[in-house]
C-alpha cells in the first residue's frame, strides 16, 4: 500500500541515496513521489547517458499487477495490441484506449509468467482497470510500491551490468527479461528504457534498493555511471521520438474539453492498433477512424535554426495547420527536433511547414518564422540500441 | 467477429440469426447473453452501474368469492385498487426498504382481473393480484419461506383491513419476492420494471446512453423489453419502437 495518508509527499526506496546525490536540490513530484529534476547539470547527465551510463530513479512509475486465468485475455480487451503474442519475459510497448477509440495512457505490459502480467504508465487508472475486469477472473494490484525500479541507461551500461556479475546480460534481447539473483533475493532486468540508446531497467525489492544502488555505482564507476533527472530524460526522448503522455497527448480520462484527446491513429501510433484480435475498447471507434480519416497526424519536424520551437503554432504557407508538443535542440543528433500536432491533410514525410518561434534574450522577444521538414521519425537511432549481445563500450 | 451472430441456448443448441433482439433485462442481456468480457470497457461499467434491485412482491390470491371492499360497488372493485392513504405513508413504506426491511404497512396496488374476464378462474371463483411496495431485494434476514410468510400475513391483514372477509374465502396464495422474480424469470436483481425508473435512467438516458435507441453497441444486437423506453410497463411499446429502428437502420434478420 502507498502510505499516502501519513505524508505530503512520497519518498523512493532510493530517496537516500539520490538525496546524497542531488548536488542542487532541484526536486519535482511525479505522481506524488519526491524526483530529482536535475543532480547536478542538465547536460551533464544527459552526456551520461549517450555516452556512459546514466540512472533514473523509475520507482514512481505506476505499476499494476494482473494475474488469474483470464490475465491475458483481460489484457488483450484493455489495451490495442495483441498480447496472446506476447512470449514469457517479453515485453510490449502499448496503448490503451476508452470506447471512442481514444488514448487513456501509453505504457509497457511485461509478461512475467503464465497469465502473469505487469502494467507500467504513466497515470493511476486503477478505477479503470476494475471497471474493465468485469467479466473477466484477473486479480489486478497496484504494486508501485512494492517494486523499487531503476533505469539504467548508456552504451556502457551492459559493461556495468557485467562488472555487477550479471553474466549473460548482454545476451538479452530488446524487450527481454532477465532474472538474476542478488542477496539472497532477485533482480528482474528488462531491456527496456525511454531514452532511445543501450539500457536496461531493473526492478528490485525495496529492501534492497539502497544494497543495488550502491553496488551499481560501485562497479560503474569507470564506465561514467551519474544519476540523471527528469530534464536530461527530456532531452534525451525526445532526441529519440518517444511521446510523453500529459505532454504530446491528453489522457482522455483528462480531457475536459471535447475534441482534445487524440486517437493511436493521431499520435502515428496506428501500428500498436491490432485489428485481427476480437473486441478491445476502441475497436468500433478506430475501425470507423481507418476508415473515414483522423481528424489529426501526429509529425516529427526538422526545424530550421537552433531555437527550439517550444509552443509554436505551424503554419503551411499562411495557413495555420497545428502546435508543437515537444521541442528541443538535441545535443547528440545535433537536430532542432519538434513534436507537433496538425490538421491530419498535413504532414506527409518531406513535406515543408513553418514553425512560429518566439523566444526571449534579456527581455527582448525575437518572432522566427523558422522552415520545418517532416521527418521520418527518431533523429537519434543507434545501432547498439538494438544489437544483441550488446556491445561492449 | 464485431456483430451478434444468433444465440446458444441452454441446451447447447445454437440459433443463427442476422440479429438478435432480447426482451431480456439490459443485465441479463449484456452479463448472460452477450458477457460482459464481449463488450468495451465504457459499456460494461453502464451495465454494472445499472440499478436493478427489486423492491415489490407480487402477491398472487385464488378467491372462493369476490371479495366485498368497504364501500366500493363490483364495478368499482374492477378498477385498480391503491392502498397509499398520503405521500407520507408511502414515504413511511419506502424507508424500511432502505434498511434492507419490509414494510409494514405497504403501499398496495390491487387489480382483480376475474370481474372482467371470468375464464380466468372457474365459474364464480376469482383471482386477486397485487403488488405489494416495498420488498427489498437484499431484506436484511434474508427471503425464507418464514420471512415470506410472515411478509404475507402483514400484506393480507393490510387488504383486510378494506376487505374484512378476505381470509375466510382465500383458496390459495403465493407471494413472490424479488428473489422469486429473479430465479423464475430470470430478472436481474427481480425489479419488475427491468430496471429503475429514475431520472437517470428513463426516457433517452433508459436503460443507459448508448442503448437507449434500441440498438446497442453490438451490431445486430437490440432490446426490446420493459427496461427500455418507454418500459418498465409491459405494453409492447419498447418492441414497436425497437422494430422500428431495425427498420429505419435496413437491417433485416
Amino acid at each position: 500500500m502507498i502510505p499516502h495518508d501519513e505524508t505530503m509527499i512520497l519518498e523512493t526506496p532510493f530517496y537516500s541515496r539520490c538525496l546524497a546525490a542531488c548536488e542542487i536540490n532541484l526536486w519535482e513530484d511525479w505522481k506524488g513521489y519526491r524526483s530529482a529534476a536535475a543532480y547536478t547539470s542538465v547536460e551533464q547527465e544527459y552526456f551520461a547517458v549517450r555516452s556512459n551510463t546514466g540512472v533514473f530513479d523509475i520507482s514512481p512509475m505506476i505499476k499494476y499487477r494482473f494475474t488469474g486465468p483470464d490475465a491475458e485475455a483481460y489484457l488483450n480487451r484493455l489495451v490495442t495490441r495483441d498480447i496472446s503474442k506476447l512470449g514469457i519475459d517479453r515485453v510490449a510497448y502499448t496503448v490503451w484506449c476508452d470506447d471512442n477509440g481514444q488514448v487513456m495512457d501509453d505504457g509497457t505490459i511485461f509478461h512475467l509468467g503464465e497469465n502473469d502480467y505487469r502494467l507500467c504508465a504513466y497515470a493511476r487508472c486503477l478505477d479503470w482497470l476494475m471497471w474493465s475486469a468485469e467479466g473477466f477472473d484477473v486479480t489486478i494490484v497496484d504494486e508501485t510500491a512494492e517494486i523499487a525500479a531503476l533505469a539504467v541507461q548508456g552504451p556502457t551500461s551492459c559493461s556495468v551490468f557485467k562488472n555487477m556479475g550479471f553474466t549473460g546480460i548482454e545476451n538479452l534481447k530488446p524487450f527481454g527479461i532477465n532474472r538474476y539473483p542478488f542477496e539472497g533475493s532477485e533482480v528482474m532486468i528488462s531491456r527496456t528504457g525511454f531514452t532511445g540508446d543501450l539500457g536496461y531497467e531493473i526492478w528490485v525489492d525495496p529492501a534492497l534498493a539502497e544494497t543495488f544502488w550502491d553496488r551499481l555505482f560501485e562497479a560503474g564507476k569507470l564506465w561514467g555511471i551519474r544519476a540523471i533527472g527528469s530534464a536530461a530524460l527530456d532531452m534525451l526522448r525526445t532526441e529519440t521520438g518517444f511521446l510523453q503522455a500529459g505532454v504530446d497527448f491528453i489522457p482522455a480520462e483528462e480531457a475536459i474539453r471535447t475534441g482534445r484527446s487524440r486517437s493511436p491513429f493521431e499520435l502515428g501510433l496506428g501500428w500498436l492498433v491490432s485489428f485481427d484480435k476480437p473486441v478491445f475498447n476502441g475497436r468500433k471507434a478506430l475501425l470507423k477512424e481507418k476508415k473515414e480519416g483522423s481528424r489529426y497526424a501526429f509529425v516529427y519536424l526538422d526545424v530550421e535554426g537552433n531555437k527550439p520551437a517550444e509552443h509554436a503554432f505551424i503554419y503551411a504557407g499562411s495557413k495555420e495547420v497545428g502546435t508543437v508538443t515537444t521541442a528541443a535542440w538535441c545535443p547528440t543528433a545535433k537536430t532542432n527536433v519538434a513534436f507537433a500536432q496538425v490538421d491530419a491533410q498535413y504532414g506527409k514525410v518531406g513535406q515543408e511547414l513553418v514553425a512560429e518561434i518566439y523566444y526571449e534574450r534579456e527581455l527582448k522577444w525575437t518572432r522566427v518564422m523558422a522552415k520545418c521538414t517532416v521527418i521520418e521519425g527518431a533523429v537519434f537511432n543507434p545501432p547498439r540500441k538494438r544489437q544483441t549481445p550488446a556491445p561492449d563500450f | 467477429m464485431d456483430r451478434a451472430t444468433g444465440v446458444t441456448l441452454a441446451d447447447g443448441r445454437v440459433v443463427n440469426a442476422g440479429l438478435v433482439v432480447s426482451n431480456a433485462d439490459p443485465k441479463t442481456t449484456f452479463n448472460k447473453l452477450v458477457g460482459l468480457s464481449n463488450i468495451e470497457t465504457g459499456v460494461a461499467r453502464r451495465v454494472k452501474t445499472l440499478r436493478m434491485k427489486g423492491d415489490a412482491a407480487k402477491l398472487h390470491i385464488a378467491l372462493d368469492s369476490l371479495p366485498a371492499f368497504k364501500g366500493l360497488t363490483e364495478q368499482q372493485m374492477g378498477q385498480r385498487l391503491v392502498i397509499a392513504p398520503s405521500m407520507n405513508y408511502i414515504e413511511a413504506a419506502f424507508n424500511a426498504s432502505k434498511y434492507g426491511e419490509y414494510s409494514q404497512a405497504p403501499a398496495m396496488d390491487i387489480s382483480i382481473p376475474t370481474i372482467h374476464d371470468p375464464s380466468l378462474a372457474p365459474d364464480g371463483k376469482h383471482v386477486m393480484s397485487v403488488i405489494v411496495q416495498y420488498a427489498p431485494y437484499e431484506l436484511k434476514e434474508g427471503w425464507s419461506d418464514k420471512s415470506k410468510e410472515a411478509f404475507k400475513n402483514l400484506v393480507l391483514d393490510r387488504i383486510a383491513d378494506f376487505a374484512p372477509g378476505l381470509r375466510d374465502s382465500i383458496i390459495a396464495s403465493e407471494l413472490l419476492t424479488p428473489v422469486d422474480l429473479e430465479e423464475r424469470f430470470h430478472i436481474h436483481g427481480g425489479h419488475w420494471h427491468h430496471g429503475e425508473i429514475s431520472l437517470d435512467q428513463i426516457l433517452m438516458m433508459r436503460p443507459f446512453p448508448g442503448a437507449s435507441q434500441y440498438g446497442t453497441s453490438v451490431d445486430g444486437l437490440y432490446l426490446c423489453g420493459a427496461g427500455n423506453h418507454p418500459g418498465g410497463g409491459v405494453m409492447g411499446l419498447a418492441g414497436h419502437n425497437a422494430a422500428k429502428e431495425i427498420i429505419k437502420r435496413g437491417q433485416s434478420a
